[in-house]
């Protein structure tokens, strides 16, 4: 009873999210930038000062786009594109394709690097915590927090390149990017092909990982200390249970918890990809891609991948919440 | 256990850390080679922003059609014009009117023959609307309109089987070679309208007679951002190239650019001034590499927009139109500091709108040039009427001032003013923007805002994406602006966009001078070339002397190549039609360039991609194995804790 | 004006405030003591005397005309230019000393503004509860949701095309609010479940029975109790803030009149520096981000653990 209430709650909790994801995804990106047809029109192409000849062309590619409704008119006609599959159409980056060509293999790459990176971080992230939580107070603690929090702070391009320079231009042992070696690629075999992505995954893989490990190990460590303070874990130890049973069964599944938030949120970040990592490392993910368009200016395509980007974190989030509800009836009844 | 692994952490972090500095100071460059593929892959920074040869602006997306299309005339290595798809040229009549004969054999891509009214279509549709088509304007548009009916003595006709004739409004001097239109198939583009052809059509299969062709699935690659493959063209008709593969690879940055290079993993690269001195520093023994004055004529100019309209007139400083305040800026531009600390000096010093690399057209100012005084700048703007307000040390306007300015026909029917007053007390202070793609830019802006300041003017800089840049200086949002051109080696190009025949849009500062647009067409309709160098001298001299492009710098081309693959690059000093970026077709560099025999061997990193594959394979399996191990755990009573707040991911 | 005067007055000075001062300078002293948060405190002082008197220790502001700080592009370190200079011949040295001002300005302004904004959230979604809470909940999960970076990004870019700012005032301006617009829901999130458990109290709900005014509750009740929570917040705040300018500014979306220590590392990068070897130019400003960054985290760490007594060591 109580878990079917939780989950229409959760339900319609996604439903209203996403409304709220695009309208605000539609106030930001068709309303704020202004006239979006001065961009459309490149150089040479005739001034605004010339009145005649210049709304001819403005009013054909105002019609075109629909640009001459009213924001109400044009929302709805925004959300009844979204429901038939109609993202968009990109401008500027790739004049005249439709949104989801340019977006899905990228979203592909984003995903499987991304993932694996996120998964490694939290297991890293986890793993660190709980020895470091354990030993609270002692010397290996510290070192394990500083060293976490000194990689953290790190700004991710300055450690990527760092990376780069020492393991691809100083010990040429790695690429210095991209996801496949260039030309070459199309010639090796299927197990030549696996070996070469995974050559050119290692740096970009390390560079997250640093990076974004510290906060899985100090939370873990935090809420881990918290357990072990509690009464019921003197009462375990008191019983003369060995340390790994101590820690098995009673303090981690409970330190865990608090971790399971920010796990989610991450797991649901992978939709929007590492922007620099992809920058700095030339993946072609959906980071990379987020970049290309702010720099061209291609509104229309910006807009779908934030849009794919929250919808990504807020079902991914419902998903969790859900399957977690289910191996913990408690939370439903929070 | 424990404390060992973190010191063996840390440890590896101090190691990190204290290494970078040691290994810096002599780091070593092996080759790793990827060598025998016979692709010439080329490097570059800007992207070919389409396959549609009308879309695309860039010098690369240029290049590239230069090399799927062709021209009726083309350049060789020392910039002059010979024949391609036209075998000559000729004018009974003195240049109104200039007939082609076409060469037969020419081959389409897909196996068609080329023919006469492919190359008149090619010029139709290129006349049909300027508003709507306009990406070779500059070269079409004194062509004559065809009235509906008439089929004679206008536009391009085909008037014998391998004869075209093109009928211009005023005799044309350009037409014997200089009309560079990448001539189109009919069958093609006959059923893409002007809109379309302007702003969506994405010529997915690019169809020329050039020397390369498209790889079929070009389109994905341009899509996708992935290297573009050209395959050689084996009936090309001044026979088939000895590179089979061209591969344009675009690098987001130039720091992957000059790793790849040094790598080997691009035979050539576009570099700019930081790169060159990068590859030049690292010293590798195999690179070559050069630099100099750019055959496609680019260079910097400040600009200082004359557009002149009322709703203009009121956002932007009037004094603009002063020609005094613009010489005055003119003398106080240190471009010899400009060359030296923002360029390293790779370039020459500006003067007009001709590259110096044109040795037959450039005029060099020598009495009237603006020398570096600021003394004689204030001086000018002093007798100017605009004098120095002691308490912000700006100079304004002592008196209202009213200035009378020419407006040629087409400007007027615009809503050119004749008559601008500057008011009384107004400031010398102005606006500028420059481009975020090139950081040198703004610092040559705010060089100039330090100077300038000295003589009571006031600079504002912003910087803005260049797509962005493009509608705000078209539209007169600034005062000022640092931006380029490229150009021909026939100077109508690059002349023609100061003239009034380009206030329509080509103009970036809408500079309309009367005297500028007699000698334009002066030397527009001189057949004979030494009458029309006379012009051409005569309108860059009147030009430079407006001021209203203040020509900074002619930056030079950076090119660095491996020379153990591929014979044949020249020396692109002596034969600039050489440079890698000429793009006006029968490419004299790319139709030389041989494989050097012997170097068809395969190398790859066979171990260690072995190895690399055995450990990521183990990793997944590690982390697959891990995760299924992880059954469900009892709990213990415990309260649920809040959720704690989450800091956003390093990404 | 003179009434808030008054009351500033009344609270650093005046008696009534005596044992909330009192407890600040307790905690500072514990904070002090430990190792962790002194040396952070220590790096964050030097960084804050590297701001203030940095004309003393690098002169003027690298200017072209008249020149000063500047030399030929591109030279290595010399007695004149103890970090070479730049590709526009700009003295490293100097724009890594007056880049402190940037980095220390624009993550402490940016946090103040996030943390107020965040604290009058979650103070109102707190005290008020039911439709306020419920409202301010679903925004600041969409701010928890969105994905950070992109929203970042185009939040800056965006505004610095909006024509409301002067020309030259966007970039800074774009800047703050982008940094203070993605932080301010994590404060706001603290304050509201700390509100919620004071709210709660005895004293709290016997003062609402007397007839106490929501202003006189929240000033005298709910405010103090909130001040450690929202000092420890502002400086997790000031650290991510700091951090996010610089990634800012890799991307070139940063205050372009204010080189920063991000701008540094951009135009490096730009510059080919780590490939031609020139760490001087990329390794100390990466290294001043970090330890800044660093030290901001290690007091913030060091506080959670005093304020959170399950944390102390045991």
């Amino acid at each position: 009873m109580n878990y079917r209430r939780y989950l229409t709650r959760k339900l319609v909790g996604l439903f209203v999210t996403v409304l709220l994801v695009t309208t605000l995804n539609f106030f930001i990106f068709q309303v704020l930038p202004g006239d979006p047809t001065r961009i459309l029109i490149p150089r040479g192409g005739g001034s605004p000062t010339d009145v005649i000849n210049l709304t001819t062309l403005r009013n054909q590619l105002i019609r075109e786009w629909g640009l001459d409704r009213p924001v109400y008119e044009r929302f709805g006609i925004y959300l009844l594109n979204l429901i038939q599959g109609n993202w968009g159409t990109s401008i500027t980056y790739r004049p005249g394709v439709d949104v989801w060509t340019v977006i899905v293999p990228r979203l592909v790459t984003t995903v499987i690097f991304t993932g694996t990176a996120t998964i490694l971080s939290i297991w890293l992230g986890m793993r660190l915590g709980r020895f470091s939580g354990w030993r609270h107070g002692k010397k290996s603690d510290t070192t394990v927090s500083l060293t976490s929090l000194l990689l953290y702070s790190m700004p991710t391009f300055w450690l990527a390149i760092a990376l780069i320079f020492i393991f691809a231009v100083y010990l040429p042992i790695l690429p210095t990017g991209d996801e496949v070696t260039p030309v070459l690629y199309g010639s090796y075999d299927i197990w030549g092909q696996i070996a070469d992505r995974g050559l050119h995954l290692i740096l970009p893989l390390t560079a997250f990982v640093l990076n974004n490990y510290a906060i899985f190990t100090l939370i873990m460590r935090n809420s881990l200390i918290e357990e072990l303070s509690e009464d019921y874990m003197t009462t375990a130890r008191a019983k003369g249970l060995s340390q790994f049973q101590q820690l098995r069964r009673h303090a981690i599944p409970n330190a865990r918890l608090p971790v399971a938030t920010l796990v989610a949120l991450y797991i649901g970040w992978i939709f929007s990809g590492a922007i620099v990592i992809e920058v700095v490392f030339r993946l072609n993910g959906l980071g990379a891609l987020t970049w290309e368009a702010v720099r061209n200016r291609d509104f229309p395509l910006l807009s779908a991948i934030f849009l794919v980007g929250t919808l990504g974190v807020v079902v991914a989030n419902v998903i969790l919440d859900i399957a977690y509800s289910y191996l913990d009836p408690r939370v439903a009844e929070a | 256990m424990g404390s060992s692994r973190s010191l063996a952490i840390l440890a590896c972090a101090c190691a990190l850390v204290l290494a970078i500095p040691p290994a810096v100071a002599e780091p070593v460059y092996p080759r790793t080679s990827q060598r025998g593929d016979n692709a010439l892959t080329i490097g570059h920074l800007f992207a070919i922003d389409s396959l549609n040869p009308f879309i695309g602006f860039s010098n690369e997306a240029y290049l590239f059609y230069s090399l799927v299309y062709d021209y009726l005339f083309s350049l060789d290595e020392q910039q002059n014009y010979v024949p391609n798809i036209a075998l000559s040229s000729a004018t009974p009549d003195g240049g109104r009117t200039w007939v082609y004969q076409i060469r037969q054999g020419v081959k389409w891509h897909d196996g068609n023959d080329l023919n006469a009214s492919d190359v008149a279509f090619t010029i139709n549709y290129n006349i049909q609307n300027f508003w709507l088509l306009w990406a070779y304007e500059p070269y079409v548009n004194q062509v004559i309109q065809c009235p509906v009916g008439q089929t004679t003595g206008c536009g391009a006709q085909v008037t014998g089987l391998w004869e075209v004739t093109i009928s211009f409004e005023r005799p044309f001097s350009p037409g014997s070679a200089a009309i560079v239109v990448p001539i189109l198939q009919r069958a093609q583009w006959e059923g893409v309208t002007a809109p379309e052809a302007q702003y969506s059509y994405p010529n997915r299969n690019p169809i020329g007679t050039g020397p390369y062709m498209a790889d079929p699935d070009i389109y994905n690659q341009w899509l996708n951002g992935n290297p573009i493959v050209l395959h050689r063209n084996p009936s090309y008709h001044f026979g088939a190239p000895a590179v089979e593969r061209i591969v344009f690879r675009l690098f987001s940055d130039e720091n992957a650019l000059v790793a790849a290079l040094i790598r080997g993993e691009i035979d050539v690269a576009a570099l700019s001034a930081a790169g060159y001195d990068a590859v030049d520093s690292a010293n590798i023994a195999g690179i070559d590499l050069q630099e100099g004055l750019t055959v496609i004529q680019y260079w910097i100019d400040l600009g200082i927009t004359q557009l002149n309209h009322p709703g203009v007139n009121i956002r932007l400083n009037p004094a603009r139109f002063d020609l005094a305040v613009r010489q005055a800026m003119a003398h106080a531009t240190d471009k010899q500091f400009i060359l030296q600390q923002f360029y390293r000096g790779k370039g020459a010093l500006g003067s007009t709108l001709v590259s110096p690399v044109s040795l037959e057209w450039h005029y060099e100012p020598t009495a009237e040039a603006f020398d570096y005084n600021l003394t004689k700048a204030a001086q000018i703007l002093e007798s100017a009427g605009y004098v120095v307000d002691t308490g912000t040390g700006l100079r304004k306007a002592a008196s209202a001032k009213v200035l009378d300015i020419y407006c040629s026909p087409e400007n007027l029917a615009r809503g050119c003013q004749t008559q601008v007053t500057v008011p009384q007390n107004q400031d010398l202070k102005f606006t500028m923007v420059t481009r975020v793609e090139a950081p040198e830019e703004r610092q040559v802006a705010e060089f100039l805002k330090q100077t300038w300041a000295q003589i009571g003017i006031e600079l504002t800089i912003t910087t803005e994406e260049e797509i962005t840049m493009n509608v705000d200086v078209y539209g007169g949002e600034f005062d000022t602006y640092i931006w380029w051109w490229s150009a021909d080696a026939d100077p109508n190009y690059i002349l023609a966009i100061q003239s009034n025949f380009t206030l329509n849009g080509w103009s970036d500062n809408y500079y309309d001078n009367e005297t500028y647009n007699n000698f334009y067409l002066a030397q527009l309709s001189a057949i004979d070339a030494n009458q029309r160098r006379q012009y051409v001298f005569d309108a860059q001299r009147v030009h430079y002397l407006g001021a209203a492009f203040i020509i900074l710098v002619y930056p030079y081309f950076q090119y660095a190549w491996w020379t153990d693959e591929y014979a044949g690059w020249g020396d692109m000093n002596a034969e600039p039609g050489r440079q890698l970026g000429a793009f006006w077709g029968k490419h004299p560099l790319f139709l030389e360039l041989m494989p050097i025999p012997g170097t068809n061997f395969f190398t790859s990193n066979v171990v260690l991609i072995a190895v690399a594959g055995a450990g990521a394979a183990v990793a997944a399996v590690a982390i697959v194995f891990f995760l299924v191990s992880r059954g469900r755990q009892k709990r213990e009573e415990a309260l649920p804790e809040l959720p704690p707040v989450p800091p956003p991911p390093r990404t | 004006m003179g009434a808030a005067f008054a009351k500033l007055q009344d609270i650093f000075v005046g008696e009534r405030y005596e044992a909330t001062r009192q407890k600040a300078w307790n905690m500072f002293v514990t904070l002090a003591r430990r190792p962790m948060a002194a040396v952070g405190l220590t790096i964050i002082l030097l960084f804050i005397i590297m701001a203030i008197f940095a004309p003393w220790i690098a002169g003027p502001f690298p200017r072209y005309f008249p020149p000063a700080n500047i030399g030929s592009p591109n030279l290595t370190p010399s007695g004149q230019f103890p970090l070479g200079t730049d590709t526009n011949g700009r003295s490293n040295f100097a724009l890594l000393v007056y880049g402190s001002r940037v980095s220390l300005v624009i993550g402490i302004i940016a946090s103040f503004i996030a943390t107020g904004v965040g604290t009058l959230v979650g103070v109102v979604a707190g005290y008020y509860g039911r439709f306020q809470d419920q409202a301010l909940s679903w925004v600041t999960n969409f701010f928890l949701v969105i994905p950070w970076l992109p929203f970042v990004l185009i939040v800056a870019s965006v505004i610095k095309e909006l024509e409301l700012l002067p020309v030259d005032q966007r970039g800074f301006w774009s800047t703050l609010i982008a940094i203070s617009l993605v932080s301010w829901p994590t404060t706001a999130r603290v304050v509201r479940s700390k509100v919620l458990s004071v709210k709660t109290l005895a004293y709290v709900q016997r003062a609402r029975a007397v007839g106490a005014g929501d202003g006189h509750i929240m000033g005298r009740h709910i405010l103090p109790v909130l001040g450690p929570l929202i000092f420890a917040n502002t400086i997790l705040t000031v650290s991510n803030a700091i951090w996010t300018e610089s990634f800012l500014a890799f991307f070139g979306l940063s205050d372009p009149n204010a080189p920063s220590w991000g701008t540094m590392i951009e135009q490096s990068w730009n510059n080919l520096d780590f490939i031609r070897g020139a760490y001087w130019a990329f390794l100390p400003p990466g290294i001043c981000i970090t330890a800044l960054v660093l030290a901001f985290t290690m007091v913030s760490h060091v506080l959670e653990e005093i304020l959170n007594p399950k944390l102390r060591r045991r």
